[in-house]
């Protein structure tokens, strides 16, 4: 039987964060670990739709027309083939009311987890944040070396401008990301009438490298967010997976899934299963570290303590989406090459830290927007590249608190359901649009639209870190409340979600728990 | 003769000839961008409809978007009052939607071009546009509600 120190199963962002940390010790991690055969075969989207090779844009199997019929059926960024395979894992179900299931989904099995979708925006919490998001056992404090040490390594583009105080004092930001010219409008506008407003706005912290960076390559922003999880310049979990295999740092077991766990007074047998041969092994490790992701890791703790039927709290993050649209940019060129994420804004409110994020459209297709535009298509179609240059879309993010009517279970069969039918309307969109006038940006209350819940894929709170945990959940240093040896160290084990984006935060705080894990004296 | 796919659970089956399918792209090609499509396109159209995994249980709208070509009706200014805010888009937006979908992305359509426009005429074309999507729709409920179509 093989034995090593420490197993982490998962090579998503909370799992590569540990590994980091325990990198040269004896250490293995567990994954699935794919990675998909379809390439996208453009630099840009402007290539590829020069190209005039629609299946190439669409795919082989027209697989980008997922959603035709079925608006929902896919989010939008998982459509493409050479994406989907990063959610190709096992499946959930979100309902939003009763028999109303809202998103058909799948955890992630990809090397690299969910991170080779994400918009890379990696944000420090502040002691403010977690106060105002409630419950959290640690302060931010507790994260700050870690949060130092992953920015250093992954790269971190932005400016110090208005919005440091929400995103944190730094030294080591590489330039910022391109701006089309309505954001770059919006932000001249808001700088010089900001003294009135009741908003912050600014660059934000993306994990995209605007120039060489560690031997990497910068972004060349050819706008393919949406057809490949292969750009260059934008971090994903999957690049320090492959640095840390290269370099010898752990060994990595693809192509298996944990299936059980047991643990002894001195080490935990973990049960992993071939996918290629349905064989199951035994790997016997002194300390496991779960990091499948939220869902994943309570379906797992969940299995492994037979509790069929045991709801846990479960928090998403889905956001509020609204068009903005600047008219004095009407008809104005759209940028060849740029980022979707533009700026970063909030409220003046000590007690409402909302995030709205603002992004430019222009790695969407036309005709994915045209179902939201109520006028006839042929007029739509003519009016788009007029209205184009001058459009932005806020996603606006508030603080996500457990409730009592949100839960995950496992049903009889073992399969994931997952309850969402709490989920208020922002409260301050009446508000935001109004200081957004002050600035030529215009937008109304009819034209936001809620994200379904399950869409905001930031996934917390399932076994909760507490000074005392109760069943199902988790001690401050990772450890499942009945287990010595065995620790939760992704999204699940936050308690409450800030408004931000959790992605650095849930790293921090795995690089944290390994930190734990090596220095616990057994 | 094609044979769409049905998705399982679903229990109508529609057989097409090609010629009909031809003339439905035609159609609905011209309502979009006021000509007719090229080979390459009605081939993608073809293909796309019989790969993708169409809910043929909706008959009845298969048969308002045949009424639709059989009359001449304007498809563009009729589809946004068929426009569902429920799970399954109509079958009509459905066939617009791909077309504009294929159209986009074959490299000939000029109408889907990135680059800018004058930006000084721009708030006039928006205000023409507008209008005259007005007018389209008047007359796409109009004939909607002439023709009883659901």
């Amino acid at each position: 039987m093989e034995s090593f120190d420490f197993v982490i199963v998962g090579s998503g962002p909370a799992g590569i964060a540990a590994a980091r940390r325990l990198q040269g010790q004896s250490l293995c991690m567990i994954d699935v670990g794919i990675r998909t055969q379809e390439r996208f075969p453009y630099s840009s989207l402007r290539d590829a739709l020069a190209a005039g090779d629609p299946k190439s844009i669409l795919g082989s199997k027209w697989e980008m027309l997922g959603n035709l019929v079925e608006p929902q059926k896919i989010h939008a960024k998982l459509r493409h083939a050479a994406i989907r395979y990063v959610a190709n894992g096992t499946p959930f179900t979100v309902t939003d009311k009763p028999g109303n299931i809202c998103l058909y989904a799948a955890g992630s099995h990809a090397a690299g987890g969910m991170s080779n979708a994400w918009g890379a925006q990696l944000l420090r919490y502040n002691d403010l944040d977690i106060g105002e998001a409630g419950d959290w056992p640690i302060n931010a404090t507790a994260l700050a070396p870690y949060y130092l040490d992953l920015e250093a390594h992954i790269g971190i583009s932005g400016e110090m401008d208005d919005m440091r105080e929400f995103l944190g004092e730094t030294e080591t930001l590489l330039p910022p990301t391109p701006i089309s010219p309505a954001a770059a409008y919006l932000l001249s506008k808001y700088n010089a009438r900001k003294k009135q407003s009741l908003i912050s706005l600014g660059r934000s912290r993306l994990a995209v490298i605007t120039e060489s960076f560690r031997g990497y390559a910068p972004c060349d922003f050819g706008e393919i967010d949406f057809f490949s999880t292969e750009q260059d310049g934008i971090y994903t979990a999957y690049r320090s997976l492959n640095e840390l295999r290269r370099a010898g740092r752990m060994e990595y077991r693809a192509g298996h899934e944990v299936i059980a766990y047991k643990e002894t007074p001195d080490f935990v047998e973990i049960t992993a299963r071939s996918i290629a041969t349905n064989e199951t092994t035994i790997i016997r490790a002194k300390h496991l570290l779960l990091g499948c992701g939220a869902i994943q890791t309570a379906r797992l703790v969940l299995l492994n303590n037979n509790a069929i039927g045991r709801k846990l709290p479960f928090i998403d993050h889905p956001p509020t989406l609204v068009p903005l649209f600047i008219p004095s940019m009407f008809g104005s060129s759209m940028p060849d090459r740029s980022y979707p994420v533009q700026l970063i804004a909030t409220l003046k409110q000590a007690t409402h830290r909302d995030m709205i994020s603002i992004y430019y459209p222009g790695a969407l297709l036309f005709s994915d927007l045209l179902p939201d535009i109520p006028l006839p298509m042929n007029t739509a179609l003519k009016l788009l590249p007029n209205l184009l240059g001058g459009m932005l879309v806020a996603q606006i993010w508030e603080k996500s608190r457990p409730h009592k009517d949100n839960c995950l279970q496992l049903d009889q069969s073992g399969a994931i359901r997952i309850d969402y039918p709490r989920r208020e309307p922002y409260p301050r969109l009446a508000l935001l649009l109004r200081e957004l006038r002050r600035f030529g940006v215009y937008s109304h209350r009819r034209l936001a639209s809620m994200s379904p819940p399950g869409w905001g894929f930031h996934y917390a709170g399932c076994l909760p870190m507490r000074d005392h945990p109760n069943r199902f959940e988790t001690h401050i240093d990772g450890r499942l409340w009945n287990r010595m040896r065995v620790r939760a160290i992704d999204g699940s084990v936050l308690p409450s979600l800030p408004a931000k984006n959790h992605s650095l935060t849930l790293m921090a705080n795995a690089a944290r728990i390994a930190n734990e894990a090596l220095n616990c004296g057994y | 003769m094609l044979t769409l796919k049905i998705r399982e659970g679903f229990s109508l089956i529609t057989d097409r000839s090609n010629n009909s399918l031809i003339e439905e792209v035609r159609y609905l090609h011209l309502s979009l961008f006021g000509r007719y499509p090229d080979n390459r396109l009605i081939d993608s159209y073809c293909d796309a409809l019989s790969e993708l995994d169409l809910p043929t249980a909706v008959n009845q709208q298969n048969l308002t978007v045949e009424k639709i070509i059989f009359h001449k009706l304007d498809a563009a200014g009729i589809e946004p009052w068929l426009r569902k805010k429920n799970k399954y888009r109509h079958m009509l937006s459905i066939k617009l939607l791909l077309i504009a979908y294929l159209a986009e992305c074959d490299g000939g359509h000029t109408e889907f071009s990135r680059n800018s426009t004058n930006s000084s005429l721009a708030f006039f074309a928006i205000a023409y546009l507008s209008s005259m999507s007005f007018l389209r729709l008047t007359r796409g409920l109009f004939q909607k509600l002439r023709y009883g179509i659901v």
